[in-house]
Order: structure tokens, then C-alpha cells, then sequence
């Protein structure tokens, strides 16, 4: 046989045989004489219906074996066993029918009438193949419109095949690893095969994987201390947005205590991709389950807030820090000493260190365990304005116009970065080279070991407020009062992206991949890609939006975006589809001078700082529990 | 020697039909491929018309003709990645070719996919899974049991454990 015959497979196929969209209507043009040889595997075709195919051009090579076993069923053996198959589907089928009279029931008949069918088959089987075509077809003929619709339920299921429980299971697995985890946890409802199947742990490792998900970790409890004692409720002043009640509380508690389904074998890994996904639905819609009020630093403005490992550290401009515990919602200890007010803070990667910078020019080092002071770092001739913390090594910038540079183990100067022409306001440090940004208008970008300025990044028309710095990519961003927000190649000194737009201050911003994310004083959001001298995709405003000055913002993993504002209020946005979310808190002084000063979140936390500047409101964290319990 | 004789490999299939293939067709099954150079067919000058057909006892021709001609459209394929476990499982890059060739009933499809397994058709093997994937995304449970006629084995106590599941899915 040539090769070249074949080239259209699906034209070599000899001649439609009959069609199941006319087997029910037998409208008059149906032309049963094309009928040939019913029986042969490799030629005969049957135009059906099936998933995804369409009926006109969907010639269906017709197995021999199916075939012949469909009209041999008449056997009541075989018809029986047939029927054990197929029943589910036609009930199904049966349902999706309209009008549809004949429904494939267990036939009774008498042993008589038993024995007159087997006859009748085995003189079907006794003919030849063209004989059993044209008994075939002159029974498809005699056949009455119920009837037809019955014979089209007994063959269509042959036409279906349950892959994931019949083929080999490495195959059945290749083919899974291409469904989401949504379609998989469908699928392990399917059938008890079908859940083993899918309830495979490397499959659900390698979907965690994908989405980031590296380890299982052990959920929270928010629910003891002062998250029962203080929730942020209405008489507290505060609207969290479809907080559930106490009861709905204490059940949800008692749910995220009880795991559900003993007979139900989950994969660990899917436990993980579930109560994941439960994590961002908490934050996206679901009711808050726990949310709790700690009061601190009297009506002082909270200047600087970290979340670190189950600890809130806040910088007051009442010379104090405070550490805060989250699991009981209680106050740890407070930091004092400083002189002057506390404006910027870091905790080490390790949390065994809380440095601290105050307008008493000073820089201060604490034991993050026990707020004991480690050392007092002179030096600076006037306020300390921000830090960058890289290991143990700080780098803090100060009104003075210079960087210093201090080992915090030891408390000693390491270099001084001289060279800005004014205040510097804002720093960031890789361990290697450190970013500036003050109120001379330009970015400076140093060698740490050489205190050499490497560039000094000139355009913004007005003092520089914020920066970010990815090393990785060689990439600074800073936000200036010129309203505008600059990209720099800090490798070549170049700006490669001028982002215009915003009609104030830019208080915030954080980049993911090409996608920056700012905020700014004229109260909006902006999302903006950074490539190709950078562009606005979306501007979040509106309606829903901030009807003040935005004070910080965090990106969570997922996309979703936090927002703090003056107008005592916390959103949440979708960055990606760049839409409200919706709205997490709202201070009944909101527009009366309640404003959230600012916000840090983590993947399952919420912490705000809150007050006002006319006593309004005092000064307060609002914390929101967005955890979940594995499934 | 004639080029149209050149590299011709015979196969033949579980019902006994006699295919005869070029090499660089048949190259893309991975077993037969192996199986040639093990015999020392590969060569050039070595000769292969009169050999006797390779038997491919699992393969019936109405499937093996499909998969012929499926090595033929894609014998000039770029050789796929080997570490397919590190690309994205995407389904929705399946050649429009291949969509119209997959456009078969669900035994033929599954024909299709032994097939490839036993022959060792990376390309084949793949698209044909992720034929079957398409069939099953984003459909509910009742969807997935029509879609391939397959029974609910579950008892209701169990069928709620698997709706409270599938809720965890929901945003």
C-alpha cells in the first residue's frame, strides 16, 4: 500500500455510512443506499456528534468490534452487560432529550422470546459481510422513530472512552499535568479512579511549584488574646467590611480546628494549593474572620511600621519604638532612648537586630528578642532620615546631605558617602552599591568599599522622595515631587523610562517583573509597564477609589493590592485586571481627620497605622487575619 | 540508486497490512528508530527493501495508517526539548494541523495515544494528551461524566466531601 494514499487520511475513508443527526429525524434525504459494508473497521465511517467535533465533517472510522457488539446486543446476555456500561450515559444522554419517549429499560422477555433472538443473531452472524450490511440497513428502516432514538442510546456510548481510568497510568498523569488545579480538584470527583488519579502528590507538587507554593507551613491561630479581648469592630470606631459576627467567628475557628473528610485521601501538596487558594479568596471576598485593635504611643504620628516573623515593630515621633507579638495581639516591649522622634526603622533577616534613626542625629541598635539598646551610632550632624539594612552592615542617610555606612555588630563607621547637595532622603543597598536619593534633585548611585559616587543620575526637577533598586536587573526607580517617577539603568547611569501621570508626591511604589506599581498624594493608583520608555496601563480611581492623599501601599504575591489613604480608608485592587477589589477598613473618622498613615501586609496578615493630626483619633494598629487551615 | 527506493522501511501492522515508510518518517518513533540502528539498518547503502516488515503486533493499520501519516506532516518537526517537565503545561499550542487530524471519536483518540506510547511518538503522544486535557477543562463534575460516559461510584456522604472540596477552588 503507498504511503502517498494516505496523505488525507480522512478522505481515504470510504463513504459516510449514516449519520446519528438524521438516525433520529430520518427526514426523507437521508440516503441509507450509500450504506456499504457496516462491518468493515478500516473503511466504514460514522458521521456522530461528539465533544468538539462537528457532524458534517467528522467522518468516525467505525471499530468492527464495537459495531458488531452494539447490534449484536439485542442477545439479552449481552445486552445486559452493555447495559451495566453504558448506563450512566444514558441516563445522561436521556436527560439532555427532549421529548424523548424511549428510554433503554431492562427488557423482560420470556425464555421463548429469548431463544427467537438468539436464532435471529445467529443467522445475522452466519451471513456475509454484504448480506449482514443490507440486513442491517433493512432494519434500521423497519425501525420505529422510538425505536431509533433506543439504538442511537445503545451505540452512542461506545463511541466514548473513560481515558484517565483505561489508559496506562504514566499516560493517564501526563495527561493530568495539563489540567489546572481547579480542573483537577473537578476531576478527583469524577469517580473513585479518577480521584486517585488526581489526588497524585508529584502532580499537585509540581502545581504549588509553579505557583511559588515551596513549603507547607503550619497556619496561624488569631483567635486568643486581644484578638477576642479588642476587635476592631464599630464601637472601636472601625469598619472592617464584612467582618463575620462572633458566632461566625467562633464556628469558622471551630472549622480551622476540625479537618473535614477522614475517608477522603488528600495529597499534602494539594492540602497546600487549596488552603493557599483559600488565602486569597479570604483577601479577595470572604467575610474576615479575626481582626483585633492595639493601642500604642498615645496620639503620637506612628512614623514607621516592619512586619517581621510574628512581631510588629512601630516608630513613633514620641522618641519610641514598639514591638508588637501578633499571635496574642499584645505589646511585646518598647524600645526607649532615642532623644528626638523615631522617623525610619529596619529589623534584620534574622530579627536579632532593630536599628532605629531619630531626629537626635543618632542611630540606634537593638536586641530585636529583647529591646535591650546594643549601641548608639554617632555621628550624623542632623536628623536620620532612612536606612537600608544588608546583613549586619546599615547604610543611613541624613539632613546633614551624607551616608554613613556602620557595621551594627560592633557599632562602628565604616565610611561616609559625601557628594549630595542636600537632605538625602531616601537609600538602598545591595551590599555592594548603595542608591541615594535626596533633595538636591538627583539619584546618586556609590560603591560601598571605595565610597566612590559611581553616577549621579540627574532629571528630576524637584526633591526625590521614594526609590526602589532591583540589583538583579541594574534597575532604579524613584519617585520625585516633580509628580514624575524615573527608571534608571544604574549600570550605564542612564534613564530609560520617564512615567508621567501622577499630579503629587509619590508616597509608594514596588515592582514585580515589569510592572510597577505607585501611589501617589493626588489620591490615585497607578499600574505602569516599565519597558519601552514605560507606559500607564492602569490608572485606579474612580468611584470606588481614594478620595484622599495615599499614604503606602503593599503587592501581595497573588496581585492583589493594598492601599492606605488619608481618607482613613484601606482598598484593595486587583493589579493584573486593574479593578477594585474592595474595601478592607474605614475609620468613622475618616474625612474628619482619622487617616491610615500607613500599611504592611504579608500574605496572610494585615497591619495598619492609624490616627489623626487633630486627636480625633488615636493613635492605633488595626491587624486583619486573611490565614487559612488546610482543607 | 533511485531516490524514491532510498530509505524505505517496512512496517507492518497487527492485522497484517504492509506499510512501506520513509526513514526519515519512521525516524520520529523513537522505537522503531532504536530498533534500527540495533539491527545495523541505519546506514547508507544498507538495504532495507527486501528486508522482512517490522511487526507491530500493537498497532492495528487503521491506527498505524493515522499515525504514518501524522510522522509525515511532521517529519521536519524540530526535535522537542528533552526536559519537558520543566516547560509550561500549556494546551492551548496545539498545531491547527493537529486539531483537525485529532478530530477523530473518543476510541480512535485513545487508540491514538497507545499508539504513540508503544512507538515512542514524543510529538504524538503529546498532543494527543493534551487533546484529551482540552476535553476535560473547565467542565463541572456531571460535564466530565458525559463528556466520556463514565459512572459516579460515590456514596452521597462522599460526593458532599467532594463539593465542600471543590468549594476551596472557588473564589
Amino acid at each position: 500500500m503507498e504511503i502517498d494514499d494516505l496523505a488525507d487520511t480522512r478522505d481515504t475513508v470510504d463513504t459516510v455510512v449514516a449519520e446519528f443527526e438524521n438516525l433520529d429525524s430520518r427526514v426523507g434525504q437521508t440516503d441509507f443506499s450509500n450504506l456499504r459494508s457496516w462491518s468493515e473497521p478500516s473503511t466504514a465511517s460514522v458521521a456522530a456528534h461528539f465533544d468538539g467535533t462537528e457532524a458534517s465533517d467528522s467522518r468516525i472510522p467505525l471499530h468492527k468490534r464495537k459495531w458488531s457488539t452494539g447490534v449484536a446486543a439485542v442477545d439479552a446476555s449481552a445486552r445486559k452487560q452493555m447495559k451495566a456500561e453504558s448506563t450512566s450515559a444514558m441516563e445522561t444522554a436521556n436527560r439532555m432529550m427532549v421529548d424523548d419517549g424511549e428510554t433503554s429499560e431492562e427488557i423482560a422477555v420470556s425464555d421463548e422470546d429469548q431463544h427467537r433472538a438468539h436464532d435471529w443473531i445467529h443467522s445475522f452472524k452466519a451471513m456475509s459481510l454484504t448480506q449482514q450490511s443490507f440486513a442491517i440497513q433493512s432494519l434500521v428502516r423497519a425501525l420505529s422513530d422510538p425505536q431509533v432514538r433506543s439504538m442511537r442510546h445503545l451505540i452512542e456510548p461506545l463511541f466514548q472512552k473513560d481515558f484517565l481510568s483505561q489508559l496506562p497510568e504514566e499516560i493517564a498523569f501526563h495527561v493530568i499535568a495539563y489540567l489546572t488545579p481547579c480542573d483537577l480538584t473537578a476531576c478527583a470527583g469524577v469517580s473513585r479512579t479518577w480521584q486517585r488519579l488526581c489526588e497524585d502528590d508529584r502532580t499537585w507538587r509540581r502545581k504549588c511549584l509553579d505557583n511559588g507554593y515551596v513549603k507547607p507551613d503550619a497556619p496561624s491561630f488569631r483567635f486568643l488574646g486581644g484578638w477576642a479581648a479588642n476587635r476592631a469592630n464599630e464601637q472601636a470606631g472601625i469598619t472592617i467590611f464584612s467582618h463575620m459576627d462572633l458566632q461566625e467567628a467562633h464556628q469558622n475557628r471551630r472549622e480551622r480546628e476540625i479537618a473535614y473528610g477522614q475517608c477522603y485521601e488528600r495529597s499534602s501538596w494539594k492540602s497546600l494549593y487549596l488552603r493557599k487558594k483559600r488565602i486569597i479568596s479570604n483577601w479577595r471576598s470572604r467575610a474576615i474572620q479575626s481582626s483585633t485593635v492595639l493601642k500604642g504611643h498615645d496620639e503620637h504620628v506612628i512614623t514607621c511600621l516592619q512586619i517581621h516573623s510574628g512581631r510588629i515593630v512601630t516608630g513613633s515621633d514620641d522618641n519610641t519604638l514598639r514591638v508588637w507579638n501578633v499571635d496574642d495581639a499584645q505589646p511585646a516591649f518598647t524600645l526607649t532612648g532615642h532623644m528626638g522622634g523615631v522617623w525610619t526603622s529596619q529589623v534584620s533577616d534574622d530579627g536579632k537586630y532593630i536599628v532605629s534613626g531619630s531626629t537626635d542625629r543618632t542611630v540606634r541598635v537593638w536586641c530585636g528578642q529583647t529591646g535591650v539598646q546594643r549601641h548608639v551610632l554617632q555621628g550624623h550632624t542632623s536628623t536620620v532620615r532612612c536606612m537600608s539594612l544588608h546583613g549586619t552592615t546599615l547604610v543611613s542617610g541624613s539632613r546633614d546631605q551624607t551616608l554613613r555606612v556602620w557595621d551594627i555588630v560592633d557599632g562602628k563607621c565604616l565610611h561616609i558617602l559625601t557628594g549630595h547637595l542636600a537632605a538625602v532622603r531616601c537609600v538602598q543597598f545591595d551590599g555592594k552599591r548603595v542608591v541615594s536619593g535626596a533633595y538636591d534633585f538627583t539619584v546618586k548611585v556609590w560603591n560601598v568599599h571605595t565610597e566612590e559616587c559611581l553616577h549621579t543620575l540627574t532629571g528630576h526637577t524637584n526633591r526625590v522622595y521614594s526609590l526602589l533598586f532591583e540589583p538583579e536587573r541594574d534597575l532604579v526607580v524613584s519617585g520625585s515631587l516633580d509628580t514624575t517617577i524615573r527608571v534608571w539603568d544604574v549600570r550605564r547611569g542612564r534613564c530609560i523610562a520617564i512615567l508621567v501621570g501622577h499630579q503629587s508626591l509619590t508616597s509608594g511604589m514596588q515592582l514585580r517583573g515589569n510592572i510597577l506599581v505607585s501611589c501617589n498624594a493626588d489620591s490615585d493608583v497607578r499600574v505602569w509597564d516599565i519597558r519601552d520608555g514605560g507606559s500607564c496601563t492602569h490608572h485606579l480611581h474612580g468611584v470606588n477609589g481614594h478620595t484622599s492623599a495615599i499614604t503606602s501601599l503593599q503587592l501581595l504575591d497573588s496581585g492583589l493590592l493594598a492601599t492606605s489613604s488619608d481618607d482613613g480608608s484601606v482598598k484593595l485592587w486587583d493589579v493584573d485586571k486593574g479593578i477594585f477589589v474592595r474595601d478592607l477598613v474605614r475609620l468613622q473618622s475618616g474625612g474628619s481627620g482619622g487617616c491610615i498613615w500607613r500599611l504592611k501586609a504579608t500574605e496572610t496578615l494585615l497591619v495598619c497605622a492609624v490616627g489623626s493630626r487633630n486627636g480625633t483619633e488615636d493613635t492605633k494598629l488595626i491587624l486583619i487575619d486573611f490565614d487559612a487551615a488546610y482543607p | 540508486m533511485a531516490d524514491a527506493k532510498k530509505g524505505m522501511i517496512k512496517i507492518s501492522s497487527s492485522d497484517n497490512e504492509v506499510y512501506s515508510v520513509e526513514r526519515d518518517v519512521i525516524r520520529l518513533s523513537t522505537t522503531i528508530n532504536t530498533l534500527l540502528q540495533d539491527l545495523g539498518m541505519d546506514g547508507d547503502g544498507v538495504e532495507t527493501e527486501n528486508a522482512d516488515p517490522i511487526p507491530l503486533q500493537n498497532v492495528n493499520s487503521a491506527i498505524l495508517k493515522k499515525v504514518i501519516g501524522w510522522c509525515q506532516y511532521h517529519k521536519d518537526d524540530p526535535v522537542p526539548a528533552e526536559d519537558s517537565d520543566s516547560r509550561e503545561k500549556r494546551t492551548d499550542d496545539i498545531p491547527s494541523w493537529d486539531v483537525e487530524f485529532l478530530k477523530v471519536d473518543q476510541g480512535t483518540l485513545f487508540e491514538l495515544i497507545l499508539a504513540a506510547n508503544y512507538l515512542d511518538i514524543k510529538g504524538l503522544l503529546e498532543v494527543t494528551c493534551k487533546t484529551v486535557a482540552n476535553m476535560i477543562r473547565g467542565k463541572t463534575v456531571e460535564d466530565i461524566r458525559r463528556t466520556f460516559n463514565i459512572k459516579n461510584d460515590f456514596t452521597p456522604e462522599e460526593e458532599e466531601q467532594i463539593r465542600k472540596e471543590n468549594a476551596w477552588c472557588e473564589d
